[in-house]
């Protein structure tokens, strides 16, 4: 049993002024003004401090690409062929790579992991604690976008090589596995498995989690099939939203930008600007950060927070974007992304508004354990 | 030109109420402030916070362009050692960096052949020795044409070399390659009746400590060899990335360092111990810091060295990595970095205090003159 005693508490919601947040059994019991409370909870001062709900990364690769080891030991990308939905982020994650505790020194204590881009459907993603407790080990679906080129592998199937085949191929997979939902034929088994993923996502009990929308006819394109196959989903790095804000409002999908931070290199990353979360923020897109861990660091989540205000939001819209926003598109808010009231205890207090460059991780809790605290 | 300071940073000074008296293109003197604005050619920032404009020293603007066509543009994969080869000669002066960067209050910049850190393999495509850097300020004006050597050592060089069937392909025949040339070019140096060699006439410079031979090394063991190779032969250097700096700190007390990028991928064995916290541990040491643009883009290079603030540093021991330490690594302290009477007017107005991110630059002074200003 903790109790956090003072300090301005940023819930998610609200702010409150010299609050009170108690934790028993990993949950919040309490948020609100200071009250009395009961001698036996263990007290944290946090008088002159900045108190925020855990941060969610909502979009990463944490665990499946290994820290300070080379690309053969990645195990984000199989190419077995373009439709993978076989593959489970749960089969190759590693608890022990050195990221995890690293992101929660950062603030990081819920991210979205899963497979990488380089297949048109890719696998199934999951959601967990960077302290390693699962909250959901079938989260997602990854799709990607973008022409996947000729790979030297030799899978069964060939790759598309343009923009026009990737999404060609997506909605054949779609319409063939929606008219096997409508007729179920005996299936090879490796098949079967595929289908009764896909199946799970175009009856929306799995999300679709679509990735490389690097430009505008891409995010056009993937609007049209979420419109078509009725999917829940979510649009990932969206680099040339800011173009198309009415039409991604209108459809109501949220989006998750990112990584900020990244440069305009390649001809694919021409639309980066990292202005495009204040825009959709401003048309009103529900907008999340990602790390794309590990192209940024997981724990630097908040400085890619700190870029998003240099662009022009405001800190508070910007906390959303690394914690209750995420959470609300990961369909985990009942739990994580906010402190109040029977929500999973995951703190942080901070020296200063997190989003500050100069503010300091004192004390970070998850699931109401103490579980990094300033030397 | 008068700058009418609200809050001077110089960095080694925090004044207020004093204006900064420019002419043709320098600092010639730091008045107190009269009342009003007195002059037409006068920036007010009296409710605004003044310092030097930023100095990256390890960028690859111009040559590997934003937006560009892909391909390699900072080293000749033909040879492993070009020392005759000098950036300049392949530098795009319309890279938008530059105006990203003016846009940021980066007014120097020093350029430098080889790669950048890409996030997208565990290998920077980079040769033993790849050629001259050159240092520009952002208004585009080259201040230092050959301004110091690059090369590599460790994994990449070797790596890399390795995928295209080149040799050597281990440190010890990167070291060998590299001692061979120095030790050619000694010779050479000595017989003006040989043949004209353009490669050694270019290390000349380096052997005769003018210009600093800059050495890319990640890990321990690299830095040590880059170490004895400037004792061995009594030349100059500068360490770049010197990622596991922090693990020999007291053997590199006599070495400048251009640290960095602090925020990028543990990407392969090399960078293992990257980690922006290690900073608290290198404090102290002679060094400044990069964002090796374009692996983090020029206009983040403020917010990078505002990481130092939650690892112990002040704000001015802040400014000072990419202000006046930039520049005094790069060898151009006199010059620029610092605002002082007779340097260069390279001056940032900034609404707020530095670092903060919602800290806007109001406009930019390059040379004396306002290269970039905010709409606002």
């Amino acid at each position: 049993m903790i109790a956090i005693a003072g300090g301005t508490v940023w819930t998610g919601f609200e702010v409150i002024e010299d609050g009170l947040i108690l934790v028993k059994d990993g949950k919040i019991s309490y948020a609100g003004k200071r009250k009395r409370f009961d001698s036996r909870y263990k007290v944290i001062d946090a008088k002159g401090k900045f108190v925020c709900p855990g941060f969610v990364d909502a979009h990463s690769h944490i665990g499946l690409i290994p820290e300070g080891l080379d690309w053969e030991y990645s195990d984000v990308n199989d190419f077995s062929g373009p439709i993978t939905p076989q593959m489970r982020a749960i089969d190759a994650i590693d608890f022990f790579d050195k990221a995890f505790s690293d992101a929660i020194s950062g603030g990081v204590t819920t991210v979205y992991t899963g497979p990488g881009s380089a297949n048109v459907i890719g696998g199934v993603g999951l959601i967990t604690k960077t302290t390693g407790r699962v909250l959901v080990e079938q989260a997602a679906l990854k799709m990607a976008l973008g022409p996947k080129g000729i790979r030297e592998y030799k899978s069964k199937e060939s790759y598309p090589t343009t923009r026009m085949g990737t999404v060609a191929l997506l909605r054949n997979t779609f319409l063939e596995v929606k008219k096997w939902m409508e007729d179920p034929k005996e299936l090879d088994e490796s098949k079967k498995i595929q289908y009764e993923l896909i199946s799970k996502v175009l009856k929306r009990e799995m999300m679709a989690k679509i990735h490389l929308s690097t430009s505008p006819d891409e995010i056009n394109a993937v609007l049209d099939i979420i419109k078509e196959f009725n999917l829940d989903a979510t649009i990932d790095h969206v680099f040339a939203g800011d173009l198309l804000a009415e039409r991604i409002k209108e459809s109501g999908v949220p989006v998750v930008y990112g990584p900020a931070m990244i440069s305009k290199l390649y001809s694919a990353f021409r639309y980066v600007s990292d202005a495009i979360p204040v825009k959709l923020c401003h048309a009103g897109v529900l907008v999340a950060l990602m790390t794309d861990h590990p192209v940024i660091p997981q724990k630097h989540l908040r400085l890619l927070g700190s870029v998003v205000v240099r662009n022009g939001l405001s800190y508070d819209e910007t906390l959303k974007m690394i914690t209750i926003n995420p959470a609300k598109m990961l369909k985990i808010d009942d739990k994580v992304g906010s402190i109040s009231p029977n929500k999973d205890a995951d703190i942080l207090i901070f020296s200063d508004h997190p989003l500050k460059v100069s503010s300091r991780l004192l004390i970070a809790i998850v699931d109401g354990e103490v579980v990094f605290q300033q030397p | 030109m008068k700058v009418m300071c609200g809050t001077l940073l110089t960095p080694k000074e925090q004044l207020k109420g004093v204006s900064i008296i420019v002419e043709d293109g320098k600092i010639k003197d730091i008045v107190p402030s009269t009342a009003l604005p007195d002059e037409s050619d006068c920036v007010d920032a009296s409710s605004y916070w003044v310092v030097p404009g930023f100095v990256d020293p390890h960028t690859h603007i111009g040559i590997y362009r934003l937006e560009g066509e892909s391909g390699d543009h900072g080293f000749e994969a033909s040879d492993t050692l070009t020392p005759q080869l000098n950036v300049v000669d392949g530098l795009d002066p319309f890279d938008p960096a530059f105006d990203d960067a003016l846009q940021s209050g980066v007014t120097t910049v020093g350029i430098l052949p080889g790669s950048y850190m890409s996030f997208g393999s565990s290998v920077e495509r980079i040769t033993i020795m790849p050629g001259q850097g050159a240092i520009y300020k952002t208004n585009r004006r080259l201040i230092r044409r050959s301004a110091f050597i690059k090369c590599a050592l460790g994994e990449h060089p070797k790596r890399f070399l390795s995928e295209r069937k080149m040799v050597p392909t281990t440190r010890m025949g990167i070291m060998a390659e590299i001692r061979s040339i120095l030790l050619q070019a000694q010779r050479y140096m000595k017989n003006p009746n040989e043949k004209i060699n353009p490669k050694l006439e270019a290390i000349i410079p380096v052997l005769k400590k003018e210009i600093p031979l800059r050495v890319h090394a990640h890990t321990l063991r690299d830095i040590l060899a880059a170490k004895k190779l400037a004792e061995e032969f009594d030349i100059r250097i500068i360490l770049d990335h010197a990622t596991e700096a922090h693990l020999i700190k007291e053997e590199l007390r006599d070495i400048p360092i251009v640290y960095g990028p602090i925020v990028f991928s543990r990407r392969g064995v090399e960078l293992k111990n990257l980690d922006s916290s290690n900073l608290s541990q290198v404090k102290g040491l002679d060094f400044c810091l990069t964002t090796d643009h374009p692996t983090i883009p020029i206009q983040y290079l403020d917010l990078l060295a505002g990481l130092s603030l939650s690892e112990g540093f002040s704000l001015q021991e802040a400014l000072s990595l990419i202000t006046i330490n930039a520049a005094r690594i790069l060898g151009i302290g006199d010059q620029t970095g610092s605002i002082e009477i007779g340097k260069d007017a390279d001056l940032v107005v900034l609404s707020n205090r530095p670092f903060e991110p919602d800290t806007k630059v109001i406009c930019t002074i390059v040379d004396g003159q306002v290269q970039w200003r905010s709409q606002v």
